[in-house]
């Protein structure tokens, strides 16, 4: 909706400050999951070509730049079809931000890419970030969407079901789980107050609290047991929060 | 309007700089006018033969007239040759024949029967013979052949009386149907039999030959008036005009809608199943691109109009019948061809984006085929009567005029004032209606990974663009 591609079955969408027409186009950026070029064009034809349909009338010296730091400054003549998949979404990604885009919008940027490739991507993603402009970053892996990411907006179902920054996710789902060692290395007894479940990880239990207010008489209730070695509040992770909404 | 020219000049190159393009430029009147040049070219190959021809005379007075006759033809050919081989053998044996020479001789035994037949088959079988004609004993006996109308014209003459069942001269050989050499027979034992028959009837045949020259009735177009009002003499009417020349013109126009149409349908689906129609549509609206496309594609069009106009213009001038073309149609045929490119063009990219194979496309596309090509299957019947119903009413049928409306234009014959701009209007707004619902369902099934494989599917995504 965003790039016009659908329109919205009610309410406006506002874009960059202003109601969408075809006047923002240029200054969106959009890597589709699905990739696509014409395959028999050779990468500087196709870059030209959309580089020109961005507004961009002499793009070759741009072209040189985004190629350089890609490093892909060989493929020039190349054909699209003799590019390997990295390769190719390397030049997909330089086609989405070659207009220098104020919103860019990527879709699973990084699927099907090698870790070095994926490093060179995650350096460009940061680089934009770093320049001040807006990533819609959408993917599956909660880990590079933690790496990467500000703010997290997650959709399950269909419907939002997380809207927030990084940490204030955290701060509201994290402080309702702790990680217990006692010293003697014995297991925990099983009536501990406002524990509603447990787990071992490793030599460590995990306890997952009805809040985190309860976190007081837990300590008390663990020293009455024994001598305490570790007693940690743990951070979930984006991965552990999403299985957690979902409900998987 | 930037991005538009920007779409149009990606598919215009797309379209033209290619060596499939080139390839069909090339092959498409080449498999067109084959059977017209080609053929009667490659039959002229392997000429200048000598063959064995055996006679059976059975009337004993034909063979040494016929080995004169072929003795004098050969000689004729030999010296016609030498002084312009091709073109003196054109006009002696006519266009497209072989050239060979023949060696009459009688058979080796004198007893006619099945077994003097079956030997000479068998060495015309063997390649030591071409063939063999057998003349039957009482060929100038029967004169009122087979048909009834010789019958009839006998009756009441000196043959009267005399008529039964004909006997017929027989050439066998491998190629009897085909054969010049047959033709040759043919027509000169006609001749001499008719000689025979004159003679008999006690008429000189050198009289009748004066009788029988011809009068030429020239074919003319109507006369016109200069400004000083003086009668102009048209152009002599002959068969290139008057049928091959609007032929051509109609052909030139369907090779150009062909070879303009078929890359949409491919376009539309390599962005659809290659994926690039959710890139290209983050940038473009589906309108722009669709609008860019067949921009491209009329540019491309007329590269081809250009390419096969100077290429007929050229072959035409070489033969001195370049007075022939009519340059007032070119107006006419620029508004009909760009107006068609559109009308197919936006269909064949529409279908092109609603499916994922190719042979999908051919079930859909059938229909728009038999329309385009219907003037093709009516020609004749349209250039003998540009102005009958049939041809009026497909030259302003949307999607037959194009072709119908040209053919029609190219026969130099005149066609009511008003006919050629109503069909151009009604094709003006039938391209628009195609344009504006093929846009609707083209960005209906852009982003759609399905296929539309049946009209009623296509239709029904115009339904949801809505």
């Amino acid at each position: 909706m965003i790039l016009r591609i659908y329109q919205p079955d009610k309410g406006q969408v506002n874009v960059l400050g202003s109601l969408h027409g075809s006047g923002l186009d240029d200054r969106v950026g959009y890597l589709p999951e699905e990739r696509g070029l014409y395959r028999r064009m050779t990468v500087r034809q196709v870059l030209r070509y959309f580089a020109r349909l961005k507004g961009i009338r002499q793009p070759d010296a741009i072209i040189d730049e985004h190629l350089e730091r890609m490093q892909a400054t060989d493929w020039n003549k190349k054909k699209i079809e003799q590019l390997s998949k990295g390769m190719a979404q390397k030049i997909q990604f330089i086609v989405a931000v070659i207009s220098q885009p104020e919103l860019v919008i990527l879709d699973e940027p990084f699927s099907g890419l090698d870790p070095v490739n994926m490093e060179v991507l995650r350096a460009e993603v940061i680089a934009l970030k770093q320049a001040g402009k807006t990533v819609i970053f959408s993917t599956h892996d909660m880990e590079m969407a933690e790496r990467l990411c500000d703010r997290v907006f997650m959709i399950n179902r269909g419907k939002k079901v997380l809207d927030g920054t990084l940490e204030s996710i955290k701060a509201a789902y994290g402080g309702d789980a702790v990680r217990v060692r006692m010293a003697s290395g014995s297991a925990l007894p099983s009536d501990l107050p406002g524990v509603t479940d447990q787990s071992l990880h490793g030599s460590f239990s995990d306890l997952q609290l009805s809040h985190a207010g309860v976190r007081p008489q837990l300590l008390q209730a663990l020293a009455a047991h024994g001598d305490i070695e570790h007693f940690e509040t743990i951070r979930p992770s984006l991965h552990d929060i999403f299985v957690r909404i979902a409900g998987y | 309007m930037y991005k538009i020219l920007v779409v149009a000049r990606r598919e215009y190159a797309a379209m033209v700089a290619t060596k499939a393009f080139l390839f069909t430029l090339i092959m498409m009147p080449v498999l067109m006018l084959g059977g017209v040049v080609l053929m009667p070219l490659l039959s002229k190959m392997g000429g200048g033969k000598t063959r064995q021809i055996v006679v059976i005379d059975q009337t004993g007075k034909l063979l040494s007239k016929l080995q004169n006759l072929s003795d004098a033809r050969t000689a004729a050919l030999q010296q016609a040759l030498q002084a312009s081989a091709a073109e003196s053998a054109d006009e002696d044996e006519g266009f497209g024949e072989q050239v060979d020479f023949w060696e009459l001789s009688g058979p080796a035994t004198d007893a006619v029967d099945d077994t003097l037949r079956l030997q000479l088959s068998e060495q015309i079988r063997e390649g030591k013979l071409y063939a063999f004609v057998e003349i039957p004993a009482d060929l100038f006996d029967k004169p009122a052949g087979d048909s009834a109308e010789g019958k009839q014209a006998a009756a009441g003459g000196k043959y009267a009386g005399e008529l039964k069942e004909a006997g017929k001269l027989r050439f066998v050989s491998q190629d009897a149907v085909l054969s010049s050499a047959r033709q040759w027979f043919d027509a000169v034992s006609m001749e001499i039999v008719r000689e025979h028959r004159l003679s008999e009837m006690g008429i000189e045949p050198s009289l009748v030959a004066q009788a029988s020259i011809p009068v030429a009735f020239e074919p003319t177009a109507p006369y016109t008036a200069n400004t000083e009002g003086e009668l102009v003499a048209e152009k002599s009417s002959n068969v290139l005009v008057t049928l091959f020349l609007p032929f051509g013109i109609m052909m030139l126009m369907f090779m150009v809608i062909f070879l303009a149409a078929q890359p949409m349908l491919e376009s539309g689906m390599e962005e659809k199943g290659q994926r690039i129609a959710e890139l290209l549509l983050g940038t473009v609206s589906p309108t722009q691109l669709m609008a860019g496309k067949l921009l491209g594609n009329v540019c491309g069009s007329l590269v081809i109009f250009v390419i096969y106009g100077i290429g007929g213009w050229s072959i035409l001038s070489a033969n001195d019948m370049s007075q022939y073309v009519p340059l007032s149609l070119v107006p006419w045929f620029l508004v009909f061809q760009l107006l068609a490119v559109l009308f197919f063009s936006s269909i064949f990219l529409t279908v092109g984006a609603s499916i994922s194979e190719l042979k999908e496309a051919q079930s859909l596309l059938l229909p728009v085929w038999l329309v385009l090509m219907a003037p093709l299957m009516v020609w004749f019947a349209a250039i003998r009567d540009p102005n009958g119903t049939l041809a009026t009413t497909m030259s302003l049928f949307p999607p037959s005029a194009p072709l119908m409306m040209t053919l029609r234009l190219a026969t130099g014959q005149a066609i009511p004032v008003w006919q050629p701009p109503l069909a151009a209007l009604l094709l003006t707004l039938s391209t628009m209606l195609v344009i504006y619902v093929a846009g609707r369902i083209y960005r209906a099934s852009l982003l759609r990974t399905d296929s539309a494989t049946t009209v009623k599917q296509i239709f029904g995504r115009l339904k949801s663009a809505s």
